[in-house]
């Protein structure tokens, strides 16, 4: 039986106001963290456009395990339509999502001990599994946010529709949105 | 001529009309086509960018731009407010309203109802609106149904989707009727949501805004307004930031309108927004107010047979019967939503869907099988909007209280359903997906959690913002149309109704703008 919480309201502001604390928490967590590559699996190198490389590399590894065992490539490509949608938008919505990644990743130092990117894959989705019901509304707003994102670019690549049943649409495609 | 995009406007420019009006949606067009028709030169404002199916819907002798492209990703960029992910100030509920040209129109259902009768009689009652009454309205409603092409949806609209909703209503013993539809030559694509690539549904972009332009109305795209501006307190000018469409920044140049009135019809959400920048009088305090946008509930069920859900139209048979609220002893009950069948491309009801991994792909695997049931619910409590020193507007919208209680019961409903139909397994889209087994199970949707990030309520009907009513202190304009405080600023959108309206709304902002219109026209322009 899922019980229903007793909790206040949260105002973007709240939000933001804990992400920073949060933020805070867990720079001084970054600091002592063992040094390692920001390098994201599968695309080395290459450079996001509104992602720092540590948020983006947190994204690419909340893709390949939101939505079902992707190999390293395919959830980069995910996290770079994100990373492209992004920047046509103000910069309100890359902090939000900034903050939500690195949440989700040294949330992960406290109750595993290892940054989620550096965690196993099974890990990973058990993380995000107890984020997506926590009580702490923070904690399900990040998982809830990143998610959308993940699952909506995941699932507009071509190559994703036939494993869902789905034709696809009747008429060629245009020229890309940011072009048109 | 016609339409003018902001890549064609090459520095700063002017233009003189006898009314500007900003806004192409419903409201924004039906008034522009009104005036042009009637001889008066109109000059339409929108933020957003042109696109089209197919068939150029000014001349349709000539190809479309293929623009119009069925993709939920480009869609979404090209069509929506906020490339369709505006969210409310705590992120509950995603904000759904239009930015191109045609308005929010260019994405709805075509879902065509007249506003209720009751409504209408509540809002004479209570709000004082004169000259809105059902009989006032009908012969508005029947020429706009005419124009539209409206029509009862007819069996060839019925996917499984809707198939199994009516089977879900009739075995529950619940009123149920065929959506009236404005359609023309459906081919049954099912990408209603992401604009019509076949001109098929009637929205502005292919009815009044073609007929406004026929008239002599110009229409400038990619025309963010900034400001209205008054003189001698009449507003007479607009002040539109021209954008660069690839991304959506001002280019520097600006296009000044002077006209003899304005008609503010930028949305439900965008309206009173574009009030608060303009730094326009609000003696009363009610700009920005009593926001309303019906909020969702939603639920999918698996059923053995074919759904496929993102073909054919998205609602063919709707329930009226909980569209009122209900009160038992002075406390509600139950009710007060408009409970229809779902649809939703795959992308988004990946969004959607709860799970992650393995579970989230099986739950996708078996898309086909999937039905789903949406109620709007009639907002009992409102919202208000905020317009932060950077001008960026943020809506406060309260699912505490009478509208949580609202929620939960539509929540009960729309599963309600779907277990009447027969469905193998029926959850709600929470981010718990919480199981609904059988009728017993119904109870446990009065304790999920409605906080952040456990579920969403999309909100597709925003209006109230700038409501009508005779009472300055109550009120923002009158009842006819005009701002109470400022002579020549007409607003013929959403913002004026007092309430939230039960049905989807379209039909009843077409028929409140042409009230106006012609309004306008009688008294000269004002």
């Amino acid at each position: 039986m899922v019980e229903r919480e007793a909790e206040p309201a949260m105002t973007r502001r709240t939000f933001l106001r804990r992400g920073a604390a949060t933020a805070v928490v867990f720079g001084a967590l970054r600091t002592t963290a063992a040094a390692r590559s920001d390098e994201v699996d599968g695309e080395p190198g290459s450079a996001p456009q509104a992602l720092s490389r540590r948020a983006f590399k947190v994204l690419a590894a909340v893709a390949a395990v939101l939505v079902g065992d992707l190999d390293a490539a395919a959830a980069a490509r995910v996290a770079r339509r994100i990373d492209a949608e992004l920047t046509c938008h103000g910069d309100w919505l890359r902090r939000d999502v900034t903050d939500a990644l690195l949440l989700i990743e040294y949330l992960a130092v406290v109750t595993r001990g290892r940054a989620f990117s550096r965690l196993a894959a099974e890990d990973r989705r058990t993380r995000l599994l107890a984020m997506s019901t926590s009580r702490f509304a923070l904690s399900r707003a990040a998982f809830q946010g990143i998610k959308v994102l993940v699952c909506f670019f995941y699932y507009t690549c071509d190559e994703t529709w036939p494993q869902i049943g789905y034709d696809g649409p009747w008429v060629a495609r245009a020229k890309p949105a940011s072009v048109a | 001529m016609g339409i003018i995009e902001g890549n064609e406007l090459h520095g700063d420019h002017t233009e003189t009309a006898d009314v500007v009006v900003i806004g192409s949606g419903i409201g924004g067009a039906t008034a522009a086509m009104v005036l042009a028709e009637a001889g008066k030169r109109v000059i339409v404002l929108e933020q957003g960018g042109y696109y089209t199916g197919l068939v150029d819907p000014i001349d349709p002798s000539r190809p479309g731009r293929g623009t119009l492209d069925q993709r939920e990703d480009d869609m979404f960029a090209r069509i929506d407010g906020e490339r369709g992910l505006a969210t409310s100030t705590d992120g509950r509920v995603p904000l759904s309203f239009g930015r191109c040209v045609g308005g929010a129109s260019v994405h709805y259902w075509a879902d065509s109802y007249r506003a209720p009768a009751d409504r209408l009689a509540q809002w004479e009652r209570e709000h004082g609106l004169e000259g809105f009454g059902s009989d006032d309205l009908a012969p508005y409603f029947a020429r706009y149904e005419a124009d539209l092409g409206v029509h009862p949806a007819p069996d060839e609209y019925f996917n499984g989707c809707n198939r199994v909703f009516r089977r879900g209503v009739e075995a529950l013993g619940w009123q149920g009727d065929r959506v009236p539809q404005a359609r023309r030559g459906c081919v049954k694509s099912g990408y209603c949501m992401q604009g019509c690539a076949y001109n098929a549904k009637q929205s502005m972009l292919v009815t009044y805004l073609p007929r406004a332009i026929r008239a002599g109305a110009m229409v400038f795209a990619d025309c963010r307004v900034e400001a209205i501006a008054l003189a001698g307190g009449r507003a007479c000018v607009a002040r539109a930031a021209v954008l660069n469409r690839d991304t959506g920044e001002p280019t520097g140049r600006v296009l000044h309108v002077k006209a003899g009135a304005v008609v503010l019809a930028a949305g439900g959400y965008g309206s009173a927004a574009l009030w608060v920048r303009s730094g326009l009088p609000n003696t009363a305090g009610m700009v920005g107010r009593n926001l309303t946008c019906n909020p969702c509930a939603m639920a999918f069920g698996y059923f053995a047979e074919d759904i496929v859900m993102w073909r054919n139209i998205p609602a063919a048979f709707g329930c009226l019967h909980w569209r009122l609220r209900r009160y038992e002893g002075g406390r509600y009950r139950e009710g007060g939503y408009l409970l229809m069948p779902n649809q939703l491309g795959p992308a988004t009801l990946a969004a959607l869907l709860p799970g992650a991994g393995a579970d989230h792909r099986d739950r996708m695997a078996r898309m086909a099988n999937l039905a789903g049931t949406i109620a709007w619910i009639d907002d009992a409590d409102t919202g208000r909007l905020a317009v932060g020193s950077a001008g960026r507007a943020q809506y406060r919208v309260p699912i505490e209280g009478a509208n949580e209680a609202v929620l939960r019961d539509a929540f009960e409903k729309c599963a309600h359903v779907l277990l009447a139909a027969g469905a193998t397994e029926v959850f709600l889209a929470d981010t718990a997906g919480t199981r609904i087994r059988d009728e017993r199970d119904l109870g446990r949707i009065h304790r999920i959690s409605f906080g952040p990030g456990a579920v969403s309520f999309p909100a597709p009907h925003p209006g109230g913002m700038l409501r009508m009513g005779p009472d300055r202190r109550s009120s923002v304009v009158s009842c006819s149309g005009e701002a109470h405080e400022i002579p020549g600023l007409y607003v013929t959108d959403p913002s004026l109704f007092p309430t939230a309206l039960s049905v989807d709304p379209s039909e009843t902002i077409a028929a409140f703008s042409m009230v106006i219109a012609d309004g306008m026209l009688a008294r000269g322009l004002g």
